[in-house]
C-alpha cells in the first residue's frame, strides 16, 4: 500500500507544468479548495474531504467516468474554465515558490550525485542514477525522460522504489496523453502548463489504482 | 552497436507500435504539401515550412520514440546516427535509411534513403522541381527537432532528391553543438 | 559578338540540362507507372507518425483560420484530397464493385470498403435519421486518426473528425453522390471520440433516387 502525496513535473525550461495532490495535509492548494468550498457553503466540519462542489461547477467530469473525486491541480492559465487559482492569488505565489524549491531540491541533489559519480556535465541528464531520498515522514523519488522532462512524487516513507511508476507515468501517461494531443502545447520553446482533462483523468486513476493495491511492481 | 539497434528498433515496430494504414498516411501529407503549396505560392516557402513543421512534430516525437523503447540518452553521434536510421525511422516509418559519408571530424553523415513512404505516389511538376520544392522536407524538421531535445544542435538538409532526378535521396546531418541544459533562473 | 555566342551556348547548357532533368523526372514517372498499385505497396506506418502529423496540420490550419467553423472546414478540405485518391485505389482494387450510382450502395460502400481501406475494420454503425430523410449518419466509436486528442474547453465545439469528413465528402461526390458532410463528436461511456459523420445528400441526389426508386 503506498501512499502517495504529491506529483510535480517540470519541463526542460525548470518550470512546474503540472501538480497534483492527493492525502497532502496542508499545502496552498488545499486552502485554496477549503476556501472554495467554503465560500460555496458546501463545506461540513471536520470531513477529510472537503466538499466536491468546487469542482461540480466546472461541468467537465461529463465524459469522465468514474471520476468524482478529482485533486485539485496546478498551475492554470487564465483562460481555463477550471481556473481557481487567480495569478494574482497569494496561494498562487506559495504554490510558485514551493515548485521552485522543489525543482531546486532535486535539481541540485541529482548534479551533486552526477558528480560523485563523475557523470556530470552540461547536458545534464541523470547519469548519476539519482532515484530517491527520504525524510522521516516522506520520500520524494525522481525520474527524468531522456528528453530531459523531470517527475517528482512524494509518498509515505515504505514505498522504497518508485521508479517503474513515474516511468510508466511517462511512458504511457505523459507521453500519450500530453506529448501526443495537438490542441496543447503549441510552442516548444515556451513553458505552457499541462490542462488536459484525459491527463489528468487517467493520472488520477493510476495514482487510485497503485494505493489500493498492495504491491507495486 | 549496430545490430543491437537494428534489434530494439525491429522489437518496438513489432510489439510497441500502434500501426495505421500506409496510404492514408502518404496520402495525408500529401495533402498537405498540395495545402501548403496553394497557401503559399513558393516552393522554398513551402520547403521552410515543412522544415518548420517537422521541427515541431520531431520535439515531440523523440519523447514517443523513448518511451517505446528502453533507449536512454547517446552517448555519441555515431550511436545518434544509428539511432535515427534504425530506431526512429523504423518505429515511424517501417523502413532503415543508410548511414554513410561520415565527414572526417565525425560530426557529420547522411542518411541515405533508399525507400522512403512519403514519396510513394508522388511525382513532381517540372516547375515545382525547378523551383527546387524538397517535398520531403518535413524529415529534416524532425530530425532537427529530436536532436534538439537530446541536447544537440543540428543542422539538416537535403542534398539530394530522387524526386528531383538524382539517383538517390540523401539528407545530411551536420553537428552544430551540444546545448547545456538550462538552469533554473536565480531569485536575486 | 563573343557575348552574344556565349549566351547562346548558356541557353543551349540551360536546355540540355532542362532535357536531362526531364529524362531523369521521366524515369520516375515510369517508375510510378510500372509500380503495381493492385496492392498496397507497403502496408503500415507508425500511428505515431500519423498522429504527429495530422497534430502539426491541425496547428497549421488553427493559426491561419479564425473560428471553429473555419478550422474544420480546412481540415474537411485536406481530408477531400485523401478520400479522392482513396477512392480510386479502392475502385481498382476491388475488382467486384462497379461504381455506386445509389445512395444506399453508396453509404455502405463507405462503411465497409472505405472504412476497412483507412482504418482497418467497419465503422460501428450506418443509420438513417429519423427526422429528415436525406440525412444519414456513419458513427466510428474510437477513430484511430482522433487517438490522443483531447479538446479544451475553450474549443469544446470543435470536431477533429472533419478530416474524416472530408474524405467522406469526396468518396460521395466520386460516388455521384453529392452531399453535406459533417463530423460531430458524441462521447458514449468510454468512448470520449466516437465521432458521427453526418451526411446529408444534395436534393438532385434525393430527387434522382425518387425517380430510380419509382422506375423500378
Amino acid at each position: 500500500m503506498v501512499v502517495v502525496y504529491t506529483i510535480y513535473i517540470f519541463d526542460r525550461h525548470c518550470e512546474c507544468i503540472f501538480y497534483t495532490e492527493w492525502n497532502r495535509g496542508r499545502s496552498p492548494l488545499s486552502a485554496e479548495r477549503s476556501a472554495a468550498a467554503a465560500t460555496v457553503g458546501g463545506r461540513s466540519d471536520g470531513s477529510k474531504e472537503p466538499a466536491n462542489t468546487a469542482h461540480a461547477v466546472d461541468g467537465t467530469g461529463t465524459h469522465l467516468s468514474g471520476d468524482s473525486q478529482r485533486p485539485l491541480v496546478w498551475p492554470t492559465t487564465a483562460n481555463s474554465t477550471a481556473n481557481r487559482v487567480s495569478l494574482e492569488s497569494p496561494r498562487n505565489i506559495a504554490m510558485e515558490e514551493e515548485a521552485k524549491l522543489v525543482y531546486g531540491v532535486a535539481f541540485s541533489t541529482r548534479n551533486i550525485i552526477n558528480k560523485l559519480n563523475s557523470k556530470d556535465g552540461p547536458q545534464g541528464g541523470n547519469p548519476g542514477g539519482f532515484m530517491s531520498f527520504a525524510t522521516n515522514t516522506y520520500r520524494l523519488h525522481y525520474y527524468e525522460s531522456p528528453t530531459g522532462v523531470k517527475f517528482i512524487l512524494t509518498t509515505d516513507i515504505a514505498a522504497v522504489s518508485m521508479q517503474p511508476v513515474l516511468e510508466m507515468i511517462y511512458r504511457n501517461i505523459y507521453v500519450e496523453y500530453v506529448v501526443k494531443n495537438p490542441l496543447f502545447n503549441v510552442d516548444p520553446h515556451t513553458s505552457s502548463p499541462i490542462e488536459n482533462d484525459y491527463f489528468r483523468a487517467v493520472l488520477n486513476n493510476y495514482i487510485r489504482e497503485i494505493s489500493s493495491t498492495t504491491t507495486v511492481a | 552497436m549496430e545490430k543491437q539497434y537494428k534489434a530494439i528498433g525491429e522489437e518496438a515496430w513489432k510489439n510497441n507500435a500502434e500501426k495505421i494504414n500506409a496510404e492514408l498516411f502518404i496520402f495525408t501529407y500529401g495533402s498537405l504539401v498540395v495545402q501548403l503549396v496553394k497557401d503559399y505560392e513558393n516552393y522554398s516557402a513551402v520547403n521552410k515550412q515543412l522544415d518548420k513543421m517537422g521541427y515541431n512534430i520531431g520535439v515531440r516525437m523523440v519523447d514517443d520514440m523513448m518511451a517505446r523503447t528502453s533507449l536512454e540518452r547517446c552517448t555519441g553521434f555515431s550511436a545518434t546516427a544509428e539511432v535515427i536510421a534504425k530506431v526512429g525511422f523504423k518505429l515511424f516509418l517501417n523502413v532503415i535509411p543508410t548511414v554513410a559519408n561520415w565527414s572526417a571530424d565525425a560530426k557529420e553523415f547522411s542518411l541515405i534513403l533508399d525507400d522512403n513512404p512519403l514519396n510513394d505516389f508522388c511525382e513532381l511538376p517540372p516547375k515545382a522541381v525547378a523551383d527546387g520544392l524538397r517535398y520531403s522536407n518535413v524529415l529534416c524538421g524532425v530530425i532537427r527537432g529530436a536532436l534538439e531535445m537530446m541536447q544537440m544542435q543540428t543542422e539538416v538538409e537535403y542534398v539530394r532528391d530522387v524526386l528531383c532526378g538524382d539517383d538517390v535521396s540523401e539528407i545530411r546531418v551536420k553537428l552544430l553543438r551540444m546545448l547545456d541544459e538550462e538552469v533554473p533562473a536565480s531569485d536575486d | 559578338m563573343a557575348s552574344q555566342s556565349q549566351a547562346q551556348a548558356q541557353a543551349q547548357m540551360h536546355a540540355q540540362s532542362l532535357m536531362k532533368l526531364d529524362n531523369k523526372t521521366s524515369k520516375r514517372s515510369n517508375m510510378l507507372l510500372e509500380q503495381n498499385v493492385s496492392r498496397p505497396r507497403r502496408d503500415r506506418v507508425g500511428l505515431g507518425a500519423f498522429a504527429f502529423l495530422f497534430a502539426e496540420i491541425i496547428r497549421y490550419s488553427q493559426n491561419r483560420v479564425l473560428g471553429i467553423q473555419d478550422l474544420e472546414a480546412k481540415l474537411n478540405e485536406i481530408g477531400q484530397r485523401v478520400g479522392v485518391r482513396m477512392f480510386e485505389l479502392s475502385m481498382w482494387r476491388e475488382k467486384t464493385v462497379h461504381r455506386e450510382m445509389r445512395v444506399l450502395q453508396t453509404l455502405v460502400f463507405i462503411n465497409t470498403v472505405v472504412w476497412r481501406a483507412l482504418f482497418d475494420k467497419q465503422a460501428d454503425s450506418l443509420e438513417r435519421s429519423t427526422e429528415n430523410d436525406d440525412e444519414y449518419m456513419i458513427t466510428d466509436n474510437e477513430p484511430a486518426v482522433l487517438k490522443y486528442i483531447s479538446v479544451p474547453k475553450e474549443m469544446s465545439s470543435f470536431s477533429p473528425g472533419a478530416f474524416i469528413s472530408g474524405i467522406v465528402e469526396a468518396i460521395a461526390r466520386c460516388c455521384q453522390c453529392p452531399a453535406r458532410v459533417t463530423s460531430h463528436v458524441v462521447p458514449a461511456d468510454g468512448l470520449p471520440l466516437r465521432t458521427v459523420i453526418l451526411l446529408k445528400f444534395d436534393k438532385e441526389v434525393m430527387d434522382r433516387e425518387k425517380r430510380l426508386e419509382a422506375g423500378k
